[in-house]
């Protein structure tokens, strides 16, 4: 049996809440009094508990080679689970290299779990023999064209056309899974040799959960993790290292990527990297398990305005993936003003900084006058 | 780790490829392999594969630049290649990769 | 990326075939290419002819209008204004009006002179248009500057396909609506940072990003409260192909229609958006299928039902967040027509918590 590998959705944030851990408040409905009492005997019983979130100790985070690496393995899953913050440095999102290098050499048990890369890259198989065929059936019409085909060749095109259609058709993957026969160190790539201990056949984890600056700053922000260089770093420290240098300007990259990305993430979108849709982020109303990505976001400001080139371009590919692209012109404050606030000793600066920006939000579509007529 | 190691971990255990060097040509990193399959339907065989690192920014790319990249891999391997791939690496530790071919090529048919 | 995102839906086996990917040099291809290639010519070839009684003639004016003396035919629902001199109805078409229906062979133009003025004016009782000076299709084109030019592209582009459109000409008939910023204070929650929301029980998520979101957003018809200086105007307004079009009572444009050049910041955009009407718009939900009940499937209805909801909810939360802001469609010639539509959001008006 094949199972496509699916998990349930926790939470949108690394924080747990008190109705996590002691169930949901029950409904009220106005005109029931006990539906108010229960809300109320619950209510009270959960306010005398402990708080859930003080009892959980900040993620690690290692901050070496200009980069945030998380290592510790639950640190890493509760990152993933609640909001989908990272991605394996060897991974398309979550971290699953070890897993599948594993199946790939042959070293774990039979796992029938299948990961979303690999549906994907079965679904790459079944496109590369579609183009076989295709390539085939081509070179055949071209001799039926020039009147060089043979009876028997005319047949073969009439199959392969036959064939062609069945794949254009079919939109269900089969996937089959082939049985696992052990592969020998020797048979390995000398790559895979050099990571794997050929005594106890033991793959080695090379992969880790990477960080983006925008993803660390806004968990600093939150307090749920601890940043570590040398010594621990102050939420500060964290900023500067993001923004690059010590004075940064109003319209620093880091800044402007850190307002778009705070903006969504607290409306409660899962936001993700863009750079493969050429745009800045794109959201996911839960998280990349769950369904496709909705939006893709742009950010554009004053300073750096676009050209028609650039934005046909994007949206082209935005279109291609159905997918809405949203322009995010964010207003900029001036650098006095910028200075005055990093200047400041307090604790809360950054959450004043973040109100020294503002975004407006513009949807960017093709029309097509010919579609829009009724 | 610098960038053309990231790619050379990438391509090793993400992409399967072998024979993956970096080579240190004046002050530029560039990056041969050969890929488990060849890259393009258009290609002969599956063959060496040269890539460029470069870490995303807002930075453009000047066509003097990708023509001293050619240049750098004529000076390694004695031929110009017919195209190089860029691997682009970003912040939350993603690689994209592009062709850039040497003059105009025949477009892929889809 | 999923690859069923590329997916093509390819119904039966005609549209495959259709497009050969290369030139093959058979004779097979070169047949197919000049077939479709005659086609084409035989089509552009064909002389344009209107029926005599379908002929309107017009006369242009040193106010650059063409005049129509006895207005007649479908056109006249969107194309023009009237106006009455001495106790006469008259249709004034702006330029773009008459090169199109010139273009269409509907049109007969004559350059007016000082003794149509004066029988225009009422001096003289009878005008024969016969001894006017006939404009023929390259003469009139020379009237027109290249603004004009990309305009005419525009409006000729559209009126081909059925739309019916005016001239922009302000929010006469139609105030704007006036705008009621919401509470937008967001400096309240200034405690909660590097607390990590170990203060106090939290009930559900939404409380939590409700102090996390801090950062200033605009709100739809927030621009309203602004005056912006900015090039960008507002050229066109367009109706979908309607029976019920009245120029008199002229109902809220489906389009309005910007020509640009460049792409327009922040500023040219809420300066546009200020000088649109929006539409009233509403989501399309399906009707709900008269399904019989019976006691078996009752309780599974019940949880499909709750499903459905949740479905339903979610998608008017989609679409409120893209129609309920204003639209203005920018124009851009260069070796055609581009329509790029842009629309303001509020992703914050309908947050997911």
């Amino acid at each position: 049996m094949v199972k496509r590998f699916k998990k349930s959705f926790i939470a949108p944030i690394p924080i747990t809440i008190s109705t996590q851990i002691y169930g949901l408040l029950p409904n009220i409905y106005p005109h029931n009094p006990i539906s108010w009492i229960h809300f109320f005997v619950k209510y009270l019983w959960i306010y005398f508990k402990p708080i859930p979130q003080r009892s959980i100790s900040n993620l690690s985070v290692v901050f070496e080679d200009n980069l945030f690496k998380v290592l510790n393995k639950q640190h890493q899953e509760r990152l993933w689970d609640y909001g989908f913050f990272g991605k394996g440095t060897l991974s398309r999102s979550e971290l699953n290299w070890y897993s599948s290098t594993q199946k790939r050499l042959h070293l774990g048990d039979d796992n029938f779990e299948l990961s979303n890369e690999e549906i994907t890259k079965f679904r790459r198989e079944e496109r590369v023999k579609f183009k076989k065929e295709r390539t085939k059936e081509q070179e055949l019409e071209l001799k039926k064209r020039k009147n060089e085909i043979s009876e028997s060749e005319l047949q073969e095109l009439d199959e392969i056309k036959k064939t062609l259609i069945k794949f254009r058709k079919n939109n269900k993957l089969k996937i089959k899974q082939e049985r696992q026969v052990p592969i020998e160190y020797k048979d390995m790539r000398p790559e895979d040799q050099e990571i794997i201990d050929e005594e106890s056949m033991t793959l080695q984890e090379i992969e880790y959960l990477q960080l983006s600056a925008v993803e660390t700053f806004y968990l600093k922000l939150i307090d749920v993790i601890d940043v570590f260089e040398a010594d621990q770093l102050t939420l500060e420290d964290v900023f500067y290292k993001c923004c690059g240098t010590k004075t940064p300007k109003p319209d620093n990259q880091f800044i402007l990527s850190y307002i778009a990305y705070h903006h969504y993430r607290s409306l409660g979108w899962c936001v993700r990297n863009g750079i493969k849709f050429g745009c800045d982020y794109i959201l996911y109303k839960k998280g990349p398990p769950f369904s496709h990505a909705e939006h893709g976001i742009l950010i554009i400001t004053e300073a750096n305005p676009k050209s028609w080139t650039e934005m046909q371009t994007v949206s082209r590919v935005i279109g291609s993936v159905r997918k809405n692209l949203v322009l995010n012109f964010i207003d900029v404050p001036t650098p006095n003003e910028l200075n005055e606030i990093l200047n400041d000793s307090d604790d809360q600066k950054f959450f004043r900084l973040l109100q020294l920006y503002k975004v407006n939000e513009i949807l960017y579509k093709r029309w097509i006058p010919n579609r829009t007529r009724d | 780790m610098s960038l053309a190691s990231k790619v050379k971990t990438n391509l090793q255990y993400q992409n399967l490829w072998t024979n993956v060097t970096i080579h240190q040509v004046s002050d530029l990193e560039i990056v041969s392999g050969i890929p488990p399959n060849k890259l393009s339907s258009v290609d002969e065989e599956n063959q060496v594969e040269w890539i460029i690192p470069k870490m995303f920014s807002q930075d453009k790319l000047s066509v003097s630049e990708i023509q001293n990249w050619f240049s750098k891999i004529l000076e390694l391997s004695g031929d110009i290649p017919r195209r190089i791939t860029i691997a682009i690496i970003n912040d939350d530790s993603t690689i994209v990769y592009y062709f850039i071919h040497n003059g105009i090529t025949k477009p892929n048919q889809n | 990326m999923n690859d069923d995102d590329f997916k093509l839906d390819i119904e039966d086996e005609e549209v495959y075939n259709l497009k050969d990917f290369e030139p093959d040099g058979t004779d097979y291809q070169q047949n197919k290419l000049s077939n479709s290639l005659d086609l084409i010519y035989s089509l552009i070839s064909e002389e344009i002819k209107t029926h005599e009684k379908n002929c309107i003639v017009g006369i242009y004016l040193k106010t650059q209008e063409t005049i129509i003396l006895k207005p007649k035919g479908n056109f006249f629902r969107d194309f023009g204004y009237s106006k009455t001199l001495n106790g006469n109805i008259y249709v004034f078409l702006n330029k773009l009006e008459s090169l199109y229906l010139l273009q269409r062979g509907n049109l007969i133009i004559y350059l007016g002179n000082e003794k149509f003025n004066h029988y225009l004016d009422g001096y003289i009782n009878n005008f024969n248009v016969n001894e006017l000076y006939s404009l023929n299709l390259q003469h009139f084109y020379s009237f027109l500057c290249s603004s004009d030019l990309k305009k005419y592209q525009v409006f000729a582009y559209l009126k081909r396909l059925g739309y019916l459109i005016k001239e922009y000409d302000g929010l006469k008939n139609h105030p704007p609506p006036i705008f009621q910023i919401g509470v937008q204070d967001k400096s309240m929650y200034q405690d909660i940072f590097t607390k990590g929301f170990r203060d106090k029980h939290y009930f559900g998520y939404k409380e939590i990003f409700e102090r996390l979101r801090v950062i200033p957003s605009a709100q739809n018809f927030e621009s309203l409260q602004k005056n912006y200086e900015s090039d960008f105007e507002i050229h066109f307004n367009v109706w979908k192909p309607r029976n019920n079009f009245s120029k008199k009572n002229l109902p809220v444009p489906d389009f309005m229609i910007c020509m640009v050049d460049e792409f327009p910041k922040i500023n040219d955009v809420y300066s546009l958006l200020n000088k649109v009407i929006k539409p009233e718009k509403k989501s399309d939900t399906k009707p709900k299928s008269n399904k019989v009940q019976t006691r078996n499937n009752l309780k599974k209805d019940k949880e499909k039902t709750e499903r459905d909801k949740e479905r339903e909810r979610e998608r008017e939360r989609d679409f409120k967040l893209k129609n309920n802001g204003r639209n203005v469609i920018l124009a851009k010639v260069d070796n055609g027509v581009n329509f790029i539509s842009l629309s303001e959001m509020d992703f914050e008006s309908v947050s997911l918590y």
